[in-house]
């Protein structure tokens, strides 16, 4: 019995997202008549893909000590560039080719955005914060202009519609739901294989934990970080065309609200703000406690100001027994 | 270290659950705040004179309510029509709101279609981009009534619709028509044109209507700036500011909507601007939503004219038709049901301002 209630404290130790996940659970068990429903369930699946996709983007890059709040100005800039060229360009005639076409596209944008990003922190020395914050307001700066120039005059809205039916199966719309959840998973497997069983992997960490050291022992610092950026670039292009296809429109201000929800998956998961520990598993679950309890405040039907502040409420909690640990166990090694 | 956890996770267990009881005792404090409902008990009866038609049993409706920001007074005002109609006919609500935030609205319309409410009324950010959701929930056998903005793309259940665009075109025409009859014009006037979220499909399509009617009369209107607000008033001050120093000739300002009408004020203050009509240095100012804040310039003759929709009358319109199709006296035909504008202007305002939503705010 000792033996057992020790293992699950080695568990919660690593994962003390889990406290937080049971509660949610069970909360959602006695408060909410209608969370376990298959529609419910499906959609709380759903809601989750794009935002485990971005989470996992930002896991890298905070795993070495970085930031990267371009990312949601990736998802609406791709989104309205992607929209663009399947409704209104002469693809539009051709659906397979123009969702082939926006694809690309969507993922490109992220992939550009990356290695700007990686640019100018290896090569230029700047750091993350400020370089990936001025993408940001660059991108969507250049979303809403450019939806509201060209793309939208046909029509009087701010959106960009018309997208071909087919597209909607990438979002999950109808029978399709698996389809957005197998991508995403297969983004998350692919980044845990990435940091648990590579080399480039064991560089993450060790980079992250102490850059200097690292160089010294001849790991390719600059290419691992310049790396990082450009495969979160990417996860949120990929995410973007989720999250285009979810909404079935081209949207200039998609990503705009969506960074508290990512670094707060991120944190609450349990990867270290200081960079060298966590991992995409631990962001897994941070991912399915944020869906969890917005999903289930909301069929609680309380406001969106009070989630907000019990979602802040529980990253400071989760924040601060991150730095209270490795205050402790630093002690003790002293 | 177990314990410890242990009273943690109790403590999370606690705030969860408390947020949930905070968030059920403001779903039913809400409508009793809407001031004309307090004193009916039983389903709306005679006092009523909107819901007397409809006043059967609906104790065991719910209507789930998707609202895209609760910022702005209009939406308020739509907000109150909605939860006092609702009291009124003894209808349960459901509200979850988005933030104005497209991709969280479709997520909230989701989870209204999960809790399986009866019928939701929708007041969407952007009336393409909800069209998704429309459609699921409308498929899931739950209709959708639009409230203030249209829906493109899919079939509603009804929609109750302000025409923004042709708002925009009424207010410049009737200053277009006013300076003709006043035969007061030497030189065009010089406009600041603001702009509301540039993200958001009622606003873009009222500056279009501002625009359209501007361009035909180039002899009496000119648009020297643009100033982008978000929604933002601070964003506004600062841009009305910037204009204001760089170009003093400016003698027109365009509001897309009455929220910004204290920025408008503060913006003209400082530059020493902020004159009544007829007085020397008077910045005309065209505005429009119709919230107390805007009537009240409008009464103290600082502004020529504020276009308005019956905010309050919107919402109260949705519910009725929400309960109305439920109860099958109804058909959900994707029925337009087109609210137009009232213009309260400086020289009518003692007699359309008491028709104006907010007049019980304005002093």
């Amino acid at each position: 019995m000792n033996e057992k209630l020790r293992k699950i404290k080695a568990v919660v130790m690593k994962y003390p997202i889990l406290v937080f996940l049971t509660a949610a659970v069970l909360v959602a068990l006695f408060f909410t008549p209608n969370f376990f429903t298959v529609f419910n369930l499906k959609n709380l699946l759903l809601q989750s893909t794009d935002l485990l996709i971005l989470s996992c983007g930002l896991t890298l890059v905070q795993l070495n000590a970085g930031i990267d709040f371009s990312i949601t100005s990736v998802l609406s800039l791709g989104s309205v560039l992607g929209a663009y060229l399947m409704a209104r360009t002469p693809l539009a005639a051709n659906p397979l080719l123009g969702i082939c076409a926006a694809v690309l596209m969507m993922a490109g944008t992220g992939v550009v955005f990356g290695i700007i990003n990686g640019a100018a922190v290896t090569r230029l020395k700047m750091p993350s914060f400020i370089v990936t914050l001025v993408m940001q307001m660059i991108g969507s700066g250049a979303a809403v202009l450019f939806v509201n120039s060209i793309a939208a005059e046909a029509t009087l809205s701010a959106t960009i519609a018309g997208l071909p039916p087919a597209f909607g199966v990438l979002g999950g719309l109808g029978n399709w739901f698996f389809v957005p959840v197998l991508i995403a998973a297969a983004v998350f497997l692919f980044s845990d294989w990435l940091l648990t069983k590579t080399r480039f992997g064991r560089n993450v960490y060790a980079v992250g934990t102490n850059a200097r050291t690292a160089e010294v022992s001849g790991i390719p610092v600059k290419k691992t970080i310049f790396l990082l950026f450009v495969l979160c670039g990417l996860y949120a292009g990929i995410s973007s065309i989720l999250a285009t296809a979810r909404n079935q429109s081209g949207i200039p201000t998609l990503g705009d609200k969506m960074f508290l929800n990512i670094i707060g998956a991120v944190i609450i998961g349990g990867t270290s703000v200081l960079g060298g520990s966590g991992g995409v598993r631990q962001t897994l679950l941070g991912v399915i406690f944020m869906s969890l309890m917005t999903n289930v405040m909301n069929l609680m039907n309380v406001t969106w100001y009070i989630i907000l502040l019990v979602q802040g409420i529980l990253i400071f909690v989760v924040a601060m027994m991150d730095y209270v640990m490795k205050r402790q166990s630093a002690y003790q090694e002293n | 270290m177990f314990k410890r956890l242990f009273a943690l996770f109790m403590a999370v267990m606690l705030t969860l659950a408390a947020a949930g009881c905070a968030g059920q005792k403001e779903n039913e404090t809400a409508p009793a705040a809407a001031s004309e409902s307090t004193e009916t008990e039983d389903n709306g009866q005679d006092q009523s004179k909107t819901a007397t038609d409809v006043e059967k049993d609906n104790g065991d409706m719910t209507i789930g309510v998707s609202i895209c920001s609760l910022f702005s007074p209009y939406y308020v005002g739509t907000y109150n029509g909605i939860t006092a109609t609702a009291e009124q006919m003894g209808v349960e609500l459901v509200t979850l709101m988005a933030d104005d935030d497209i991709n969280k609205q479709n997520e909230q319309m989701r989870n209204l279609i999960s809790q399986k409410v009866d019928a939701i009324i929708c007041i969407p950010l952007d009336g393409t981009s909800i069209a998704v959701t429309v459609q699921e929930a409308m498929d899931a056998g739950i209709p959708v009534i639009m409230c203030d903005r249209a829906i493109e793309g899919a079939k509603a259940a009804k929609s109750v619709v302000a025409d923004t665009y042709q708002m925009g075109k009424d207010i410049i025409q009737w200053f277009v028509d006013d300076v003709k009859e006043e035969d007061k014009i030497t030189e065009p006037y010089q406009a600041l044109l603001l702009l509301g979220s540039l993200g958001d499909s009622a606003t873009v399509k009222l500056s279009t209507g501002f625009k359209e009617v501007i361009a035909e009369h180039p002899d009496i209107i000119e648009i020297v700036g643009e100033v982008p607000t978000e929604w933002n008033q601070e964003t506004a001050l600062k841009g009305m500011q910037n204009w204001l120093q760089s170009n003093p000739e400016i003698n027109m300002i365009i509001v897309p909507s009455d929220l910004l009408i204290p920025s408008v004020q503060s913006a003209l203050q400082q530059v020493n601007r902020w004159h009544r009509i007829g007085e020397e240095g008077h910045v005309v100012i065209l505005s429009s939503d119709g919230d107390s804040a805007g009537m009240q310039v409008l009464k103290d003759g600082y502004s020529e004219v504020d276009g308005a929709f019956d905010a309050v009358d919107c919402g109260v319109q949705s519910v009725i038709h929400a309960v109305k199709i439920l109860n099958g006296e109804e058909e959900a035909d994707d029925g337009q049901i087109v609210y137009g504008a009232t213009l309260a202007t400086y020289k009518n305002v003692e007699e359309t301002g008491p028709s104006i939503w907010s007049w019980d705010d304005v002093e």
